[in-house]
């Protein structure tokens, strides 16, 4: 394969409309629509309806990213678009899209999974190069832990290509259970954020079950946390432990607690869901004996999880790798292009472009 | 003030970083905002008011904010809501939501009080470029055409490094609009069943679904399931999975919203049709209208099996379907009695 290789990559998997610009494993450009201006070319409204909304913002990104990368049609080498998983006609429009542009400007197309996406975003180099697998070779096989709203699995990656599912959520993605305790704690979405913020002054002092301890395998629920959480606030008066029968007004006992109490369940919960992921984390280290860690995903954005990350990783020895660049953990199409470098490598491009289709439940 | 009142800039300091204040509803001053700045990459800009009655007169402060209010404010966090838009609309990027910030920064609320208007609270620096935590920040990261729609710098020193406020979104999911959106059922012998376990809740789903089996050579059939959290909705989905024998092991829609799994239904005598599972969750949506966006209709096809998590943000969507006899809706509430005692029944138009 030619040095260089350029890549324009479109990912609309789910509530973002996203367009990068790779070369090789470089990123020239990351493009999130909803963090760009067009308004102006739709007349200042911005779009409620999701499928709507990818419909119209992904001209102009893909404008846009070519713009920032600084490459012109002739230059792109190939094109890059999620197939899945993801929410099935936010997909299509991507596909859609790349259909038409294969037709219109005859480049090759690789057709990329979401999932390995976020696994090999750790790989991805910032325009000048940089990134985390500089200096350090990758060894494998890599363990790769993604944390996301909609996703938490646990991967070995046993080369480019060559990937095992080792275990992953049954129920509630982690970053999921985060929005949920946050509405039953009433304080808006996305949890995430908040629950983070509010848990750095918190004590951990509420007791809540680690899930899936001793399930023997490597899968994970959160939808079990997610109730021990409302339990506990129903003991604790703060969630009407009767909603069926409760009137309206008195349903919340919200008012009673202060903003203590908060950072203190914020900090119990943190703490519990990390655990949950810890556990597993170290049985998989131990049955499959991996010589480097990567994380991805929005979850990873949360640092407490980070850090316990590396505690885990440092008994045994391992390095944790972690994207460059935070845009790099949410849903962008950057790790898309990165992804499709690699397939690139191994001449894994769409043989019948008429017959790509999206796959929603597309996995390991 | 003065300079507030005749449209101009000041640059404050915050509990987060320095701030740049314009009078909020003056559409001149936004826009002076917007210069300095930059490009905003369509985000919206929040403004800050002294107390929760004034972000009364600016957003709707619905139970969620509410609560938020008392908590947290003054202090670092944006609460979103809904705009009564009686300040500058440029502020919205285009969206219905306004972000409100009570600083805990007693200078700056002084000068909101007396100034009596909501002054835009967003960081001093021009997009992309570094936070300001000090006057040395603003002017070497800051050009000088910027710089000079500043009129006023209130310097108080070197702040100390909080990260920026974390925004919050209230009007997801508001508890008024869910009530609004709920059915009751009458409960009889027939139609109510207690589960005491999640499997016991699969079961009864899966018994719930026998009934209605038989329409499916006609129609779609769509499961409407209305439950608190943690009240089992995606253990009834579970339920009605295994009845249908999909092995694939059925996870929460709500952050994909739909998921779909093809299976082949049993029809005696016509053989076995192949036919579509599909498990949503209105959850995430702004609006209802979403999911016909998304392709709801499509999905009407007989044989069809829909469910759907938090019927109360689609009621509307779901009646119309009944009343045009799409398909056959099967209407679920799951009550939650105690810890995991739940009671769950059913009702469906003919």
């Amino acid at each position: 394969m030619k040095k260089n290789f350029i890549i324009l990559a479109i990912d609309t998997s789910c509530d973002e409309t996203s367009v990068a610009v790779t070369r090789d494993d470089r990123v020239l450009s990351n493009v999130i629509a909803s963090q760009v201006e067009f308004h102006k070319e739709y007349g200042g409204v911005y779009p409620m309806l999701a499928k709507r909304k990818h419909q119209e913002f992904i001209d102009p990104a893909i404008r846009e990213a070519l713009r920032r990368g600084r490459v012109a049609w002739k230059d792109v080498d190939a094109m890059a678009v999620t197939v899945g998983a993801g929410l099935a006609p936010a997909l299509e429009v991507g596909v859609a899209k790349i259909k038409e542009l294969a037709k219109k400007y005859q480049k090759p197309v690789i057709s990329v999974s979401h999932m390995e996406a976020h696994l090999l975003s750790s790989f991805a180099k910032n325009s000048k190069g940089n990134g985390p697998f500089l200096k350090i070779k990758p060894q494998f096989p890599i363990l790769g832990l993604l944390v996301s709203g909609g996703h938490t699995q646990l991967v070995l990656m046993k080369d480019f290509g060559e990937y095992q599912l080792l275990g992953e959520t049954l129920d509630d993605a982690a970053g999921e259970a985060f929005d949920k305790v946050a509405k039953m704690l009433g304080l808006g979405y996305p949890g995430g954020p908040i629950i983070s913020e509010l848990a750095k002054t918190g004590e951990p002092k509420y007791e809540l079950p680690v899930a899936m301890v001793n399930s023997g395998d490597l899968n994970f629920s959160f939808s079990g946390l997610k109730t021990a959480c409302l339990y506990k606030l129903q003991k604790l008066g703060i969630v009407a432990d009767k909603p069926a029968f409760a009137k309206p007004a008195c349903r919340s006992g919200r008012a009673s607690a202060g903003k203590q109490f908060y950072c203190d369940f914020a900090a119990s919960f943190e703490k519990v869901l990390i655990e949950s992921l810890m556990v597993k984390l170290k049985k998989a280290i131990e049955s499959y004996r991996p010589r480097q860690i990567v994380l991805g995903g929005g979850v990873i954005n949360n640092l407490p999880l980070r850090q316990a990350s590396r505690k885990v990783a440092r008994k045994y020895d391992l390095r944790v790798f972690i994207p460059h660049n935070n845009k790099l953990l949410t849903d962008n199409a950057a790790m898309v292009g990165v992804c499709a470098y690699y397939q690139a490598k191994r001449n894994d491009f769409v043989k019948d472009i008429e017959k790509l289709d999206r796959q929603p439940n597309l996995n390991f | 003030m003065a300079i507030l009142k005749d449209g101009g800039l000041i640059i404050y300091p915050t509990e987060t970083c320095y701030g740049i204040g314009a009078d909020a509803t003056n559409a001149e001053a936004v826009k002076k905002v917007l210069d300095f700045k930059g490009s905003r990459g369509g985000k919206p800009i929040s403004v800050a008011v002294f107390d929760k009655k004034m972000a009364g007169k600016y957003v709707i402060v619905n139970e969620t904010a509410d609560n938020l209010y008392q908590k947290f404010l003054p202090g670092p966090l944006t609460v979103v809501s809904k705009s009564k838009t009686k300040t500058d609309p440029a502020l919205q990027a285009g969206k219905e939501t306004l972000g409100i910030r009570i600083p805990d920064y007693p200078l700056v609320l002084e000068i909101v009080r007396k100034f009596g208007k909501p002054v835009t609270a967003t960081s001093a620096n021009t997009s992309g470029k570094k936070t300001p935590y000090c006057l040395e920040d603003v002017l070497k990261y800051t050009t000088k055409k910027r710089l000079a729609l500043v009129d006023l710098f209130l310097d108080a020193g070197r702040l100390p490094y909080n990260p920026p406020s974390t925004v919050v979104d209230t009007t997801l999911n508001e508890p008024q609009i869910l009530r609004q959106g709920e059915i009751k059922i009458k409960i009889t012998s027939q139609n109510t069943f207690i589960s005491n376990s999640e499997n016991e809740t699969k079961k009864i789903a899966s018994k719930i679904f026998e009934r209605y089996a038989g329409i499916l050579k006609s129609k779609c059939l769509i499961f409407a399931l209305q439950g608190e959290l943690g009240a089992g909705k995606t253990q009834f989905a579970k339920g009605l999975a295994k009845t249908l024998g999909i092995r694939d092991n059925i996870v929460s829609p709500t952050f994909t919203i739909i998921r779909e799994y093809p299976f082949k239904l049993d029809l005696q005598r016509t053989g076995l049709c192949k036919s579509i599972f599909y498990h949503l969750d209105t959850w995430r949506l702004e609006r209802g209208e979403e999911l016909l966006d998304l392709g709801l209709e499509s999905m009407l096809k007989p044989g069809n099996i829909v469910a759907i998590e938090w019927l109360q943000k689609v009621r509307p969507i779901l009646e119309k379907i009944v009343e045009k006899k799409k398909a056959r809706v099967v209407w679920v509430v799951i009550d939650s009695l105690f810890e995991n005692k739940r009671r769950i029944s059913c009702q469906s138009e003919k």
